[in-house]
């Protein structure tokens, strides 16, 4: 190929991607919801427009379910959570004591867009911009934004097809670009899709290894999940609902290692309880995996740790209490919305939903060793969530339930965790 | 369940699934544990003659019998040969010949064989014998050995009364000069045959009395209770004598009843509750159900050891209890519209589990129902927590605590096991709130409350145990048991078994 007919064909290439670009940019692209609509832009479905991004007054209250807490690059807190009064996804960043909300998805960001950010989790990446992932129900979609300098940056996640995204979802900065992993409701396991050079790349997790004596066995993974990303490649804990276990993947090189790491004895095969549903997740100091995990049988939150093929185990809280009434013990559902961090000590910090008596309950790991458990000051709380501050200390933020302007749903509080042991 | 685990899962496990084999116990449980007369094995007159039937096929409807080569009294003359012959079994009647024995009256008919004179150094001459019929009368009782062994057992030896039996010597084998040898021929034949006849009857009869008055009945030991492995229960059922007799007629049925302890370690989740005293009642008269069985008989449990079973599965800590499954298939959609209008949104779909803590130990009572009988099983104390997935995440959204009243339905499963189902559950009394709201500011709809809860506490018992009951299966019986009927009867139930046959 000479220069002149190398020249025509890149010049050809290159005007192709500006038209492409310029489409997508346009206020009149079609199908704008599955691809990049600009900064300040969002897609209205219901037009196939990308429309202007409209800062509706926002509030920390009306707000319901699960929140996704980071530490932005100032040492500030971000927050994602679900505004069931306006029925969009808020991102609420922290800002002199006080937090600056504002709406990313649903119709409080765009008029004809239906409800969503139901469930969203979000994480920052090297240079501090924040990445989040959230599901809309209403048409089990996954969507993806990325906070760029004039505001965010949304998109479908495409390779998840509608109708199949699960309420557990998950992301992660692998390889300095996004991995998200989520349930998929159609194959009952868990998919990942990593974005390579603007491409969603997705993958499905093998099952687990056969546990002795198992032939073929039915796998529903992922009713829970949660991801972090280890030196060798992201790493997957989640719920394995068939046998009530919790299953660890975790990716080398090209491939997943997948094994269920509680819930059964792996040697024997034998039943150890259901444990796993939910499951948190986090990585201490030297890449150390660390998970809480509630065991459902036993009203506990457990503790385990992986490093270098070494695992153990520890008993964080238990939900037994006594009945001075009858004279017995009962015990709460303990665990039922799970959080943990790992301090730069190294020692970890894990907040637990008490869902009978609508508390948050924290337990911080004493350097000697073992935890001391708190109760979260407050009445009606729910959705717990701990992110580590910048004086490497935690902070639990959670959802006060105790407004009666909004029976059912919270405002974003916020609490110092006590250090751990002290 | 192994079918070999019957009396262990009636008495001490509290949950479907009990395979586990009771340790010895450690020490004998404490005299005021027994319930006395607290289980009944009945056999009624009116199954006699299928009993009687069961005997009759069991030692063959054609009896063989057969007697070695009999030497002359002076062995060098000579001797008999072999006789061999088969005796119809015509008829055979069981009846109790006093209150402990049960006697067996055998008819047979007509028994003719060959038998040869064979002089030493001769060819032999031929015979014959015949009986124109014989009757047979045999006595048993249930005995218990020195060793402490319950047993069967013949009482005295056995009568035979002979028609038309003679020997037949056409060839005058005998001549004039043996007449005594034609005497000591007939002797030997009679008591021969009748002992044959007798044992090959025996070998019939007495098994089968076995079967009904159980020896395997007798246990004791101690095993983990499965929903709550940490806790331990013990158990013992033994014959009890009544005027010297483990087994007693009067009226128109036989009895071994047997006193029944049970004790268990109390769970920290139930209340602290004394075992209930109430005693056993006098067992009342009942028909069998509709036509023969073979080994029919009926195991009577007392409504005082439902008691005391209620009282077992509560202090083990097994109705401390929840679900293991969702309750989708059971509860209505729209129910939390009902229940929780303030939230109804969040909810997703159907609950996600429920879960129960006894605040008493329950009160039983045996009921007739238009379903057949049942018991009334009453826990004036309860709390009742019902959890759903509140914006994907578990929340006990409703608590009702009050009293509880379940109606448990007698179900057979199978051929050997019988469980309760949860039938229907009233409230009463109850008080009701949200933990994520509070009271409520308006009630919520009895309708669907009433529904909910029933639905909950059939999610809760549905695989665990609200009687030990649940797991109810012949298996110590002779094997081949199978449990056919269950009836309310004056304060017991009876649970009517047929087959089997003890070895």
């Amino acid at each position: 190929m000479d220069v002149r007919a190398r020249t025509i064909r890149w010049f050809s290439l290159s005007l192709t991607v500006a038209m492409v670009a310029v489409a997508a940019c346009d206020k009149s692209a079609p199908n704008c919801e599955t691809g990049l609509c600009p900064s300040g832009f969002a897609c209205n479905p219901g037009s196939g427009l990308c429309e202007v991004l409209t800062t509706p007054t926002a509030s920390t209250s009306g707000l319901i379910g699960r929140l996704s807490a980071v530490r932005l690059s100032d040492g500030q807190l971000g927050v994602a959570a679900f505004s069931s009064q306006r029925g969009s996804l808020v991102w609420m960043r922290e800002s002199q004591g006080d937090w600056q909300p504002s709406f990313l998805a649903g119709p409080a960001a765009s008029a004809q867009e239906p409800p969503a950010g139901h469930t969203s989790a979000a994480v920052t990446d090297a240079d501090g911009l924040v990445h989040i992932a959230w599901r809309r129900a209403g048409d089990a979609t996954l969507w993806y934004g990325v906070q760029g300098p004039n505001g965010w940056q949304r998109e479908q996640v495409a390779v998840a097809l509608p109708g199949t995204v699960g309420a557990a979802l998950a992301i992660g900065m692998w390889q300095g670009t996004p991995v998200i992993a989520w349930r998929g409701l159609d194959i009952q396991n868990v998919r990942v899709a990593h974005k390579v050079a603007e491409t969603w790349v997705l993958e499905t997790l093998p099952p687990p290894a056969a546990l002795p004596g198992e032939v073929t066995a039915a796998v529903d993974l992922g009713r829970s999940l949660a991801l972090v990303v280890m030196p060798t490649g992201p790493a997957i804990a989640a719920y394995e609902a068939t046998r009530g276990d919790l299953v660890l993947a975790v990716r080398s090189g090209d491939v997943w290692n997948v094994a269920r790491l509680a819930g059964v004895d792996t040697k024997t095969g034998a039943d150890q309880g259901d444990v796993g549903m939910p499951v948190a997740a986090t990585l201490g100091p030297g890449a150390e995996l660390v998970l809480a995990y509630r065991d459902r049988q036993n009203d506990q939150v457990l503790l385990t740790r992986a490093k270098s093929g070494v695992v153990s185990h520890q008993l964080v809280m238990d939900g037994q209490r006594a009945d001075d009434t009858h004279q017995t013990l009962r015990s709460d559902v303990l665990g039922t919305a799970l959080s943990v961090v790992v301090l730069p000590t190294g020692l970890a910090v894990v907040a637990a939903q008490n869902a009978s008596t609508m508390r948050v309950q924290i337990a911080a790991e004493r350097p000697a060793g073992g935890f001391v458990s708190y109760t979260v000051p407050g009445t009606l709380q729910g959705w717990p969530t701990l992110v580590t501050q910048a004086d490497a200390t935690a902070a639990c933020l959670w959802l006060d339930l105790a407004d009666p302007a909004h029976p059912g749903a919270g405002r974003l509080q916020r609490w110092a965790v006590p250090r751990g042991g002290q | 369940m192994t079918p070999h685990r019957w009396i262990a899962a009636l008495l001490c496990c509290t949950a479907a699934g009990c395979t586990q084999q009771p340790l010895p116990l450690q020490q004998p449980l404490a005299p005021q544990l027994a319930l006395a007369n607290g289980l009944r094995v009945v056999l009624l007159d009116a199954d006699l003659p299928a009993l009687a039937d069961s005997v009759r096929l069991a030692a063959g409807k054609s009896l063989s019998v057969s007697l070695p080569v009999w030497p002359l009294p002076n062995a060098a003359d000579g001797q008999f040969t072999a006789f061999a012959a088969t005796a119809p079994l015509d008829g055979l009647t069981l009846d109790w010949q006093s209150p402990q024995q049960l006697r067996l009256m055998a008819q047979i008919g007509k028994i003719q064989g060959e038998i040869s004179l064979v002089p030493t150094g001769q060819a032999g001459c031929g015979l014959s014998w015949k009986a124109q019929s014989v009757q047979l009368q045999l006595d048993a009782e249930v005995v218990r050995t020195a060793g402490g062994a319950l047993t069967v057992q013949a009482v005295g030896t056995p009568i035979v009364v002979w028609q038309g039996a003679a020997v037949d010597d056409p060839s005058a084998c005998l001549g004039a000069q043996l007449p005594s040898l034609a005497v000591s021929l007939a002797d030997h034949l009679r008591s021969g045959i009748a002992a044959a006849l007798a044992d090959r009857l025996s070998q019939a009869f007495l098994p089968s009395l076995a079967t009904i008055f159980a020896a395997s009945l007798e246990q004791s030991g101690r095993v983990a209770i499965p929903t709550t492995p940490a806790i331990e229960a013990r158990f013992a059922l033994a014959y009890q004598e009544a005027a010297g007799h483990l087994v007693t007629h009067a009226g128109a049925l036989a009895q071994g009843n047997l006193a029944v302890s049970l004790d268990v370690d109390r769970h920290a989740c139930a209340v602290d509750v004394p075992l209930p005293t109430a005693e056993a009642s006098p067992l009342a008269q009942t028909s069998a159900p509709a036509g023969q069985a073979f080994f029919r008989r009926a195991l009577v449990l007392d409504q005082a050891l439902i008691q005391r079973l209620a009282w077992t599965a509560a202090r083990s800590g097994a109705l401390c209890a929840r679900t293991r499954n969702s309750l989708t298939t059971s509860i209505v959609p729209g129910w939390a519209a009902d229940l929780l209008p303030q939230v109804n949104e969040w909810i997703d779909g159907s609950p996600t589990s429920a879960r129960f803590w006894p605040g008493s130990s329950p009160a039983t009572r045996l009921i007739d129902t238009p379903a057949g009988p049942a018991i009334e099983w009453t826990m004036d104390d309860g709390q009742l927590e019902i959890i759903a997935n509140v914006a994907d995440t578990e929340m006990t959204v409703l608590v009702v605590t009050g009293g509880f009243r379940a109606t448990l339905l007698p179900r057979l499963q199978g051929m050997h096991a019988l469980a309760f189902d949860v039938v229907s559950v009233q409230r009463l009394a109850t008080h009701q709130f949200s933990p994520l709201l509070g009271d409520f500011a308006t009630p919520p709809s009895e309708t669907a409350l009433s529904a909910l809860c029933e639905a909950a506490l059939q999610g809760i018992f549905a695989q665990q145990a609200v009687l030990p009951l649940l797991a109810l299966s012949p298996g110590p019986l002779p094997s081949g048991t199978v449990l056919t009927h269950v009836a309310h009867v004056g304060d017991a139930l009876w649970l009517w078994l047929e087959g089997g046959q003890a070895q």
